[in-house]
Parts: structure tokens; C-alpha cells; sequence
């Protein structure tokens, strides 16, 4: 196989849902994907940079890696599928979303920018007994914006892998973004960003990125 | 590299340029081409290569669309138009097979389009042929024939954002990397894949097939 190929194909990719909250406004009956670039990626600590002239939100998450190839998984059997989780800040141009949006055109350009998606040291399965019961909070120069346990998600990761194995072939390495609790809100230039998650009171990892406008 | 750590994640990707050539624009609904290149992101795991056959996945309206694809050499971003050409080490053809029922719904609900590009075998690929072999992307022709019959045919100076185009205006929004591939648009006459249908993908400069590739749907 020509070596090009071979390299896309051990690669990895990025998935996202779109309203997967409880109580949200736009419940829907099947879980709405769509990808972040891999280009996106910084770690925790970096600066998150405001393309010129548009808005961007926050959007923390649980974040989770699979461990090996899944096609067509059960949802009973999914959760065998992840190695481990991070935290991520899943930053998106409500500004541009809109214009794409308005014209049927996909996300990938409102969710994808450079610096877009900082996230935490990466952690294996075994730091949490329960996805289900993670508290997840951010906070905008110490004040909290974000705040909710992942019991809201409306699909929670065995249904997500289960929706997206349907689809698509996942692979060892791959990411998938779970879902936001309310509160997203704009950032500005200078901001200090924090998010956490805790499982019964315990901090398992924390995500800190600077704000900073482009040129 | 694949062992979870965020750095395994730093990897290629595939683009797209959507509504590229003025016809299909039109076919599609527009009343011309985009005011911006539109870009949009295929899975890495939607790839196949010769050999491996097309899934119509049940309920899905496969249509073909034949692409002309560029790899990266290097890493780029904020790149100059007239750099442009620097940062390409070959190309190849592509089939942005699309879940046309699915990519419908989606756009009436301002849905991303990733579900209906990216089914599992929805980017077969032929294989690569360097740029020392494709002096000028822009005097080639792309044929698409179904079971014998051509569906499409279209001629690469027809593309309405250039290759330096693109370049420059996705580089201002994402860091390109070696080994990513974009797919410049296709030209018209879209229509559906079925069942047992043959595909046969040509690239043509001059007169001469440079370049071809060979999918069945199942």
C-alpha cells in the first residue's frame, strides 16, 4: 500500500457532539457529530488565540481515548474500548458557526482554528470508577462559569461509542469530546481560563489556557 | 504513537473544497461558487485504497463525486499564494463519496456534514504520483465512468479556488502538515452509486491517462 495512505490510516481522528446535555434546548433522538482537526490540539497551559473579529466560547468536556479498533460495538460493550480520558476545552466560533450555518456548510472551519482544543495530561481508565458521576467546572479568572456532572450527558459514552462504531471504523488513540454542561460563554482577550473534574471530591485533572487575541 | 498521549493525536488530515467548479455549484443549488473556499474535514478511517470495495450503507444515497487531491510535503501555515506550489509533493484521485439523503438533512438542520462524508470506504483513493510527473495541475482532465459510462468529465482549469488559493486561505486557519491530503472539488455530474456498480477514476494530461483507479460498490 502506497506509504502516504499508510501513514492517514495510522493516524488518528477527533470526535465532538453537539448538544449533548440534558435540559439543553436542542435535544435530539441521535447524537450529532462533528469532527475538531488534530492541528487544533495545545496542551494545558497554552494560549487559545481569538481569530480576528469573532466570538469564541468555552466548551469543557470529558474527553476519552479508545484503546483498540471498534466497528459496530454494543453500547454493553463499549466502555472495554477506552484506555483512558483527559479533559478538554472544545473552543468554537459561535461567529463563524453562524455564517457557515446560514448557507448549510459544515462545521469544521468554526470548530477547527489553530489553538482550538487545549487539553489535559492524559489519564488511564483505571483513575475513574465512574463516567457516569464526573463533576466537570470551569472557571473565567476565578469566577464559574461551567458547572455539571457527567450523569447529564444525554448520551453517555457507551451509546456514543456504540452511535459512532455504527459509522465509523475508531481506532487505538482516538479522541472523542462527550458533551458540555450550560454556561458556555464568550471569552475576551486576557482571560484566564481553569477547568477541572473531580470524581466524589477528588480533582483527577485540571486544563488551564490563556486568552489572546489574533492579529 | 498511538499509546493516548495528546501528541500521537498531531497527525495528518483530509480537507475538502466544496462547490469548486462553477457547474456543479449550480447542480447543487447555488447560484455560484462560494464567496470563500468551504472546507470541510473526511475521517481518516472513510479511506480505501485499490482492492478494497465501496459500502452503500443501508439507507444511505451514495452519490460519487471525482476529485483531484494534493498531498502535503511540509508543514505550513499563513502560507503565500506564490509559495504555494513548494508545499505539494504529489496528488492523487479521489472519490468524496457522499450520503447525498444524509448531507440534505444536514444542511436543512445546520448540521455538520461529517456523518454523510464519512461512512467507512467513503474516500477511495488511487495511488500517488509526484508532482515531477504533474507539471501543470491546471491543464488535466477528470473522468468518473459508472459500468462503462461516463458520468463525469471535467477540465482542472475549471477550478474555480486554486491550489494556491486554498493553500493560502486554509493555512490561515489551520497548521497544515506533512502528508495531509485536500481534495480541490468536483466537477459536475453527480449522481447516485448502487450495488455491483464499477468505478473507474481517470486523470488525464494531454491526451494520456496519468493516473486511474478502479472501485466496486457492494
Amino acid at each position: 500500500m502506497d506509504s502516504h495512505i499508510l501513514r492517514l490510516l495510522n493516524s488518528n481522528k477527533i470526535f465532538g457532539l453537539a448538544w449533548n446535555w440534558k435540559g439543553g434546548a436542542k435535544l435530539k433522538p441521535f447524537p450529532v457529530i462533528f469532527q475538531k482537526a488534530v492541528s487544533s490540539i495545545i496542551p494545558s497551559g497554552g494560549t487559545v488565540i481569538i481569530p480576528k473579529s469573532e466570538t469564541v466560547l468555552h466548551e469543557l468536556e470529558l474527553a476519552c481515548f479508545i484503546s483498540k479498533k471498534a466497528k459496530n460495538v454494543p453500547k454493553s460493550e463499549a466502555m472495554d474500548y477506552i484506555q483512558g480520558y483527559c479533559l478538554a476545552l472544545d473552543m468554537t466560533s459561535p461567529s463563524i458557526l453562524t455564517r457557515h450555518k446560514e448557507h448549510g456548510l459544515s462545521w469544521d472551519i468554526g470548530k477547527g482554528y489553530d489553538t482550538f482544543l487545549p487539553l489535559s495530561q492524559y489519564f488511564p481508565a483505571k483513575c475513574i470508577s465512574n463516567p457516569s458521576n464526573i463533576d466537570l467546572e470551569l472557571t473565567i479568572n476565578n469566577q464559574i462559569r461551567q458547572k455539571g456532572n457527567t450523569k447529564d450527558l444525554v448520551f453517555g459514552i457507551p451509546e456514543i461509542i456504540e452511535y459512532l462504531s455504527n459509522i465509523f471504523t475508531l481506532n487505538e488513540g482516538d479522541l472523542i469530546l462527550t458533551g458540555t454542561p450550560p454556561g458556555a460563554s464568550q471569552v475576551n482577550p486576557n482571560d484566564s481560563l481553569h477547568g477541572k473534574m473531580m470524581e466524589n471530591g477528588k480533582i483527577i485533572a485540571e486544563l488551564s489556557a490563556k486568552i489572546q487575541s489574533g492579529l | 504513537m498511538l499509546r493516548g498521549s495528546l501528541f500521537s493525536l498531531k497527525g495528518p488530515k483530509v480537507l475538502c473544497i466544496a462547490k469548486n467548479y462553477f457547474e456543479h455549484a449550480i447542480e447543487m443549488g447555488a447560484k455560484d461558487v462560494p464567496p470563500n473556499p468551504v472546507m470541510f474535514q473526511k475521517p481518516l478511517s472513510s479511506i480505501i485504497s485499490e482492492g478494497q470495495n465501496i459500502i452503500i450503507p443501508k439507507g444511505v444515497e451514495v452519490h460519487h463525486e471525482i476529485e483531484l487531491a494534493f498531498f502535503l510535503s511540509k508543514q505550513g501555515k499563513n502560507i503565500k499564494p506564490e509559495n504555494a506550489y513548494e508545499y505539494i509533493s504529489g496528488y492523487c484521485l479521489a472519490l468524496d463519496l457522499t450520503g447525498r439523503n444524509i448531507q440534505a438533512e444536514a444542511k436543512k438542520n445546520s448540521w455538520p456534514w461529517d456523518v454523510s462524508k464519512g461512512y467507512d470506504t467513503f474516500l477511495p483513493l488511487s495511488s500517488f504520483i509526484p508532482t515531477s510527473q504533474v507539471p501543470n495541475p491546471y491543464e488535466l482532465e477528470l473522468e468518473l465512468k459508472i459500468n462503462g459510462i461516463t458520468k463525469q468529465k471535467g477540465q482542472t482549469r475549471s477550478m474555480h479556488y486554486k491550489i494556491h488559493d486554498i493553500l493560502s486561505y486554509i493555512s490561515q486557519v489551520m497548521t497544515l502538515n506533512e502528508g495531509d491530503l485536500i481534495l480541490t472539488g468536483t466537477p459536475s455530474g453527480v449522481g447516485p452509486v448502487r450495488k455491483g456498480d464499477v468505478l473507474e477514476s481517470f486523470l488525464t494530461s494531454s491526451g494520456n491517462v496519468i493516473l486511474q483507479s478502479r472501485f466496486i460498490a457492494e
